[in-house]
């Protein structure tokens, strides 16, 4: 059968701090000139070109017409805007393969933190008129300091997932230091426990450390059949699974400290890879660890461990890179940073240079099947989910 | 139900700041001399207004500056006698696309030096394909509104 879809070239631009000599237009252009290197294609291949980020996050309504020429799709019979996090232009990519295997289909996402504002206070304020205006706002909006609005969010759910699950605030700051350690690997500087644990409370058990700070990044990904992927450059990755699912939109009528969408998305994703037993099937993971509670709690949803064990798995180290099932090899979220929306996409890429054994500093032993994960971030209750598998 | 419903008063607010990038910085500081720099595309020899670092046709990097003329003519335009929120001048004024001589696309700027109060004189003056030249402000900041618009060429 020749309809499988693959991801057939990567490219990504990310740095430490804020991208100031690149617009974000610009940004967006040299990922996908990246992807399209990767793959030995031009401008003229693609068939299909889709965007996904927020309007709100990158300053301006309509952006995708904005972004258009950065990605190739001037002229292209389909450019698709998905107002949702960048892995759902995978997903959007991956249905236009289908409904036609013999296009190039590439999927982009841009993410400029730093236009917000360094301190994040543009998504704060952004969190607070995304929640339920009648009901939640309010309460929401009398909270002294408005900059802690996401913390204190994120601080009821990880007191609900800890209360739960027995996870001690100790637990949360072993997942940061061991994607502190990832990121950080190559250059020996080594993050330690006390140092996590003595960083700024937020909205304990929220600290500065415990929670991805935010960071300017582009990303592009390129989509084949397996039929076209043959004829192309790279060995391709088989993107074997998809999956997208949310919970009830009210945040205080969801259950607390479950992920419950990442569930459903990981059940579908599972299902259409034929994948039964995650904890053993799968080699190794990337997950949105936008806090460190969520890595957990994200790690529980998708099955990475036997129901009930998650408590375990923070003390047997099998999450770490030299683990038995290594999650954020590439240091995640909190090691790397958190381009809002475009980070989901950046998982991906992230799992398909594992594959191909193109993860520079962050290579990990025999990587045949890779998942990445991501979710909307607080108040949404949003994940995305794939299964990635090598060619 | 009493068939009322009442209205809670709320507001959105997204502070922002857009990195312009180095390319059109350089752009913007070219203003203050009065020069207006677009960059040239080695593949399909565009020429593009405002410079920029890429060609969304052939999908490369463009890094040949080019100066383009000060003259260019009007591709359409609009009179604005109506005021709203935030508008960027008293009106009446008018807005128009010039394509600047030796640009391959058009440039969105304000046309002036005719009369606003007669609006069949001044269309006989602003035109589509009729030429208009810059005319720059005095003291320039670096920014589009460095030039304070076009004017017809007698």
């Amino acid at each position: 059968m020749n309809m499988r879809v693959c991801v057939v070239g990567v490219g990504a631009i990310e740095a430490e701090g804020p991208i100031l000599e690149l617009s974000h237009k610009e940004m967006l252009f040299h990922a996908t000139r990246k992807a399209l290197d990767d793959a030995g294609l031009e401008r003229k291949d693609i068939g299909s070109a889709i965007t996904a980020t927020f309007d709100f996050l990158e300053g301006r309504s309509l952006s995708n017409q904005y972004t258009l020429d950065s990605i190739g799709g001037v002229m292209k019979p389909c450019d698709l805007r998905l107002g949702e996090d960048g892995i759902y232009s995978l997903f959007a990519g991956y249905m236009e393969v289908m409904s036609d295997p013999s296009q190039i289909v590439l999927v982009a996402s841009v993410q400029k933190a730093s236009e917000r504002d360094p301190e994040g206070l543009g998504y704060q304020k952004l969190i607070a008129d995304a929640m339920e205006p009648v009901f939640s706002r309010p309460v929401c909006k009398s909270i002294p300091n408005l900059l802690n609005l996401e913390s204190i969010l994120a601080a009821m759910e990880a007191r609900a997932f800890m209360e739960r699950t027995g996870l001690r605030e100790k637990d949360l700051a072993e997942v940061a230091v061991k994607n502190l350690k990832s990121h950080c690997g190559k250059k020996g500087s080594e993050p330690d426990m006390k140092t996590v644990l003595k960083s700024e409370t937020l909205s304990w058990p929220i600290r500065r450390m415990t929670k991805a700070r935010e960071a300017d990044a582009a990303c592009a990904v390129i989509l084949a059949s397996e039929k076209r992927a043959g004829s192309l450059r790279n060995e391709p990755v088989f993107v074997s699974g998809v999956g997208w699912a949310s919970d009830r939109s009210h945040l205080p009528f969801r259950d607390q400290g479950i992920s419950r969408e990442t569930k459903w998305a990981a059940r579908q994703a599972y299902k259409m890879a034929g994948i039964r037993r995650p904890e053993k099937e799968i080699d190794f993971a990337e997950v949105s660890d936008w806090y460190a509670h969520r890595e957990l709690m994200h790690c529980e949803a998708l099955g990475l461990c036997s129901s009930g064990e998650i408590q375990n798995c923070a003390k047997d180290r099998r999450f770490d890179k030299e683990g038995k099932l290594p999650v954020n090899p590439s240091g995640g979220l909190l090691g790397s940073g958190n381009a809002i929306g475009t980070s989901g996409l950046i998982r991906v890429a992230q799992v398909v240079d594992q594959i191909r054994v193109q993860a520079n500093g962050f290579q990990i032993q025999r990587p045949e099947v890779g998942l990445a994960q991501s979710w909307g971030g607080i108040p949404t209750a949003t994940a995305g989910v794939t299964v990635l598998s090598k060619w | 139900m009493s068939g009322q419903s009442r209205i809670l008063e709320g507001y959105v607010s997204l502070p922002y700041r857009w990195a312009m990038g180095e390319t059109t910085t350089r752009f913007f500081d070219e203003f203050k001399n009065k020069k207006i720099m677009g960059t040239r595309c080695g593949k399909c020899n565009r020429v593009l207004i405002p410079a920029r670092s890429f060609c969304s046709h052939c999908f490369d990097n463009v890094d040949e500056w080019v100066e383009v003329g000060q003259e260019g003519v009007i591709k359409t335009w609009v009179a604005v006698n109506f005021s709203y929120e935030g508008q960027p001048k008293e009106p009446p004024y008018i807005l128009g696309i010039i394509e600047l001589d030796g640009a391959d696309v058009g440039l969105p700027h304000f046309i002036g030096g005719v009369p606003m109060d007669d609006f069949d004189e001044l269309a006989k003056k602003v035109r589509i394909g009729e030429k208009v030249r810059a005319v720059w402000k005095e003291s320039r900041e670096g920014n589009i509104l460095d030039i304070d618009y076009f004017e017809p060429v007698d």
